[in-house]
């Protein structure tokens, strides 16, 4: 189990650093002049020249990988690169902060509205998918496929919108004021209004999902409801709840960790149009304005942050299969 | 009053639209502490009638009749009165017991669970009685098993564990399925034993289900004959054994008879090759298997010399556990050996290494395999002809026209008529599969087959149509077999030599008819008699 651990642990660490070289390589084609982006839009010629030696643009790439691997992509002068100590992800062109700080200062927003709709998708999907399999085919099952076709089928930039529009703007024109239209609170600072805050986020993102995920439990269950062991259940007299959420989801449980934690990963890598239909100001939002603006190093940050999160989750679900499975001992 | 039984009972399932009759008025009936045995091949609705009685049949089915509980018709309960019926009052043990253990649970929170469904109990009150029970049932160590998942267990002892599930709260009325059927003989025998003990000394009604009248005879006190979803005979057991007075029941009779009491082979002509090298030797095998996250290794084969003749049937017979699948997959060149060689015609063709074993076409296409499931070994998705058209198109250059010509001529072979061609394996019977399989082993024309309990998923009649179909293949290709068996009747039917094996060594090899009649390994001696019937009937 260790040995596995460390194994997989250098193959995480390995691919990390191919993604960093490959966003690197990106953000160089892709912005072919930064300075000029960065300058501002009446800059002299010797501005853009001072930019630009100041960004070491005019440096071969590798040498610039080097910097930017070792000291960060600084203006300010102290090394701030992921090989140094304690590491850092350099400094924002734009906001003039540490990269690591500005993503750090926008993760809980993120964190908060992936792990909150986590909670609510995978709840209902459990809840659907288990009432969906315990009678294939019966209308029951039919109306809560019908209702997943058209979860997944509505884009995520529409739900939000629709539920923005009757849950805010429709409430609110009747003095009901429930749920707000946009903003964050800090779930230290005030946890109701928090919750209050991303209940629309939260439903827009789980929508989406338990389209997909009660399909997903609704498949897994049947698999193992036919399995002999269940009418082991039922013959040791069993109550049927026990027989459905004690046995035979225990059992369906791995393709659903698997497929939740990939997408679980994905959603707070930033989610993109949540955030920004509701004015949540998270690592998407981050992600999206530091592309358009040419600010690479954010660039670079928030996609090694997405692809950390990712391989991380994908080692805690293959952890968890393996910890479950009797015959990996 | 009987304590339980079954009146006029029918079940018809439905399916697009399609309804298939089950079961069709079927009764019987069984006494306090009684043994009723309902026998009958597979299909003919035994189970079926039993599940369908106490409300374990999935959905979609019609159930007709009654099945009375002490008076209390089953059928028309609520399910949650019926749930607290099973379980507590009446015990189940299945068929399959790693398929009917749940595989993420340890063995003692799955007895406890019987006991916890019923009754309320402490944590350390409820272990004490699983140990009691696991005790009870036979299992040495209990104390270090409870806590084991059911990987863990030989077949036996998930069956004793099933068992002790069962017994948990002691109850009036044990229905038993087929629970011997999946276990080699010695350990059936052990199984039969306890079933009894148990109901000797708690008074428990048995209801045991099986296909096979020589079991039967040994633990039943009347018996329910079944065919095609009706009963056609019900008799004492000593009547249906001695006075059979259907036309069927005599056939069962007579394949149980047959089991018990070898038939030899016909003699074969003295193999062509005789007195030239062997066609597969193998020498000195040995095997330990790694277990992860435990300390030691597992020896699973040691120092295993034998040699197959042309033409030859060899059967490989032991207990579950003896290392007889090892030897099957070392030969047929899906595992190495951790020491020794197998080697065709004089050529190595597997020895000790790393990552699988590469072979030459001519090598590869020599040995063959047909293993035990022949609904797990064939593709659900493809057709038949496409299977057994994937030998050719592999290892072969052959245009499409003479495959397909080839392919009809091997199903001639196996005897399926050219309609299952088009058919899906879910469409055909376990017979007609497992002749497919050994269609797609005997395409290329092998010089060894493996054959790993080519037969122990088939009921009677179909095994012994199977046996023929092996004998008539060896007579018309030359084909040698490595027929790897738990079951020595049909062994000694059809082989030629048997090596006999227990814990990963050769104990005895001979000619069958020696090995037979004059065993000289108590290993040997025991297999022989633990076969059901054998000392009673001969």
């Amino acid at each position: 189990m260790i040995k596995h651990i460390a194994a997989h642990a250098l193959r995480a660490l390995a691919t990390l650093l191919a993604v960093l070289v490959i966003t690197f390589a990106l953000t160089r084609i892709a912005y072919r002049n930064p300075a000029a982006v960065l300058a501002p839009r009446n800059a002299t010629q010797e501005t853009l020249d001072g930019i630009t030696r100041a960004l070491r643009l005019d440096e071969p790439w590798y040498l610039q990988l080097w910097h930017y691997l070792y000291r960060g992509p600084d203006i300010q002068g102290a090394p701030m690169g992921l090989f140094n100590w304690p590491p850092a992800l350099g400094y924002s062109f734009r906001q003039q902060r540490p990269v690591t700080e500005l993503i750090l200062s926008k993760l809980p927003v993120t964190l908060s509205l992936a792990l909150g709709a986590l909670v609510i998708w995978m709840t209902l999907s459990i809840l659907f998918g288990v009432a969906a399999a315990r009678k294939p085919d019966s209308p029951l099952d039919r109306a809560l496929s019908a209702l997943s076709y058209a979860a997944l089928s509505v884009p995520a930039f529409l739900t939000g919108i629709l539920l923005s529009y009757f849950l805010y703007f429709t409430l609110s024109t009747y003095g009901i004021r429930w749920f707000p239209g946009s903003g964050y609170t800090g779930l230290t600072e005030d946890p109701l209004e928090w919750a209050r805050h991303l209940a629309l986020p939260w439903l827009t993102i789980a929508i989406a999902e338990i389209g997909v995920f009660q399909r997903v439990v609704r498949a897994a269950m049947l698999d193992v409801l036919g399995a002999d062991y269940i009418r082991t259940a039922r013959a040791k007299g069993v109550t049927e709840r026990r027989v459905l959420f004690g046995h035979a989801l225990s059992a369906a449980l791995n393709p659903i960790i698997t497929l939740g934690g990939l997408e679980l990963a994905a959603l707070m890598g930033g989610a993109i149009v949540t955030e920004q239909i509701f004015g949540l100001d998270g690592v998407g939002r981050l992600a999206v304005e530091a592309a358009a603006g040419g600010d690479f190093p954010v660039v670079i940050g928030t996609t090694i942050l997405a692809a950390a999160i990712f391989v991380i989750s994908t080692f805690a679900v293959d952890v968890i299969t393996r910890l479950r499975d009797p015959a990996a001992g | 009053m009987a304590l339980f039984s079954v009146e006029d009972l029918s079940v018809t399932f439905r399916r697009r639209g399609h309804t298939t009759t089950a079961v069709r008025g079927v009764s019987f009936a069984v006494d306090p502490g009684r043994t009723l045995a309902l026998v009958g091949e597979s299909g003919s609705g035994k189970s079926v009638s039993l599940l369908a009685a106490t409300g374990l049949l999935p959905g979609r089915a019609t159930v007709r009749g009654a099945a009375r509980y002490r008076g209390t018709d089953l059928t028309r309960l609520s399910p949650s009165r019926l749930r607290r019926i099973r379980g507590r009052r009446i015990g189940f043990v299945f068929q399959d017991p790693l398929s009917n253990l749940h595989p993420l649970r340890t063995i003692g929170a799955q007895i406890g669970e019987a006991i916890t469904a019923h009754e309320r109990v402490g944590r350390a009150a409820l272990r004490r009685r699983v140990l009691d029970l696991l005790g009870e049932v036979g299992i040495r160590d209990a104390g270090r098993r409870i806590d084991d998942y059911p990987n863990h267990f030989s077949g036996g002892m998930r069956q004793r564990a099933m068992i002790a599930m069962a017994i948990a709260l002691n109850p009036d009325l044990i229905v038993a399925d087929e629970p011997t059927t999946a276990l080699d003989v010695t350990v059936q025998a052990s199984i039969l034993k306890l079933l009894r003990r148990l109901q000797e000394s708690h008074g428990t009604a048995l209801i045991f289900v099986s296909h096979d009248l020589a079991v039967v005879s040994e633990i039943a006190d009347d018996v329910v004959v079944m065919r095609d979803g009706e009963v056609v005979e019900t008799a004492p057991v000593e009547r249906i054994t001695t006075d059979p007075r259907h036309e069927y029941t005599r056939e069962l009779l007579d394949a149980a008879r047959r089991g018990a009491a070898p038939t030899r082979a016909p003699e074969v002509p003295a193999p062509p090759a005789a007195g030239k090298a062997p066609l597969l030797r193998a020498t000195a095998l040995h095997m330990t298997y790694r277990r992860p996250g435990r300390k030691g290794a597992v020896t699973a084969l040691t120092d295993v010399s034998f040699d197959v003749r042309e033409g030859e049937i060899v059967g490989l017979v032991g207990e579950s556990g003896s290392g007889k699948s090892t030897i099957g997959r070392i030969v047929a060149g899906l595992a190495r050996p951790t020491a020794g060689s197998v080697a065709l015609r004089g050529e190595v063709c597997n020895e000790p290494g790393r990552g699988p074993v590469r072979l030459g076409r001519s090598l590869r296409t020599a040995i063959q395999v047909v293993f035990q499931d022949p609904y797990g070994s064939l593709n659900p998705r493809r057709t038949v002809a496409a299977t057994l058209a994937d030998p050719f198109v592999v290892n072969t250059d052959l245009p499409a026209a003479e495959i397909r010509a080839r392919v009809e001529e091997l199903v001639r072979r196996v005897e399926l008529p050219a309609s299952v061609l088009g058919r899906y394996p879910a469409q055909l019977s376990g017979g007609q599969r497992q002749r497919v399989a050994i269609a797609r082993a005997v395409a290329l024309r092998p010089s060894l087959v493996v054959a790993d309990e080519p037969v122990s998923a088939l009921d009677i009649t179909t095994q012994a149509q199977i046996v023929a179909l092996i004998r008539r293949l060896r007579a018309e290709l030359g084909t040698s077999f490595l027929f790897i068996s738990h079951d020595l009747g049909m062994v000694a039917g059809l082989c030629d030599r048997v090596v006999v094996l227990n814990r990963g060594r050769i104990v005895e090899q001979g000619p069958v008819g020696r090995v037979f009649d004059d065993p000289r390994d108590p290993c040997t001696r025991e297999l022989l008699d633990s076969i059901p019937g054998r000392v009673a009937r001969v």
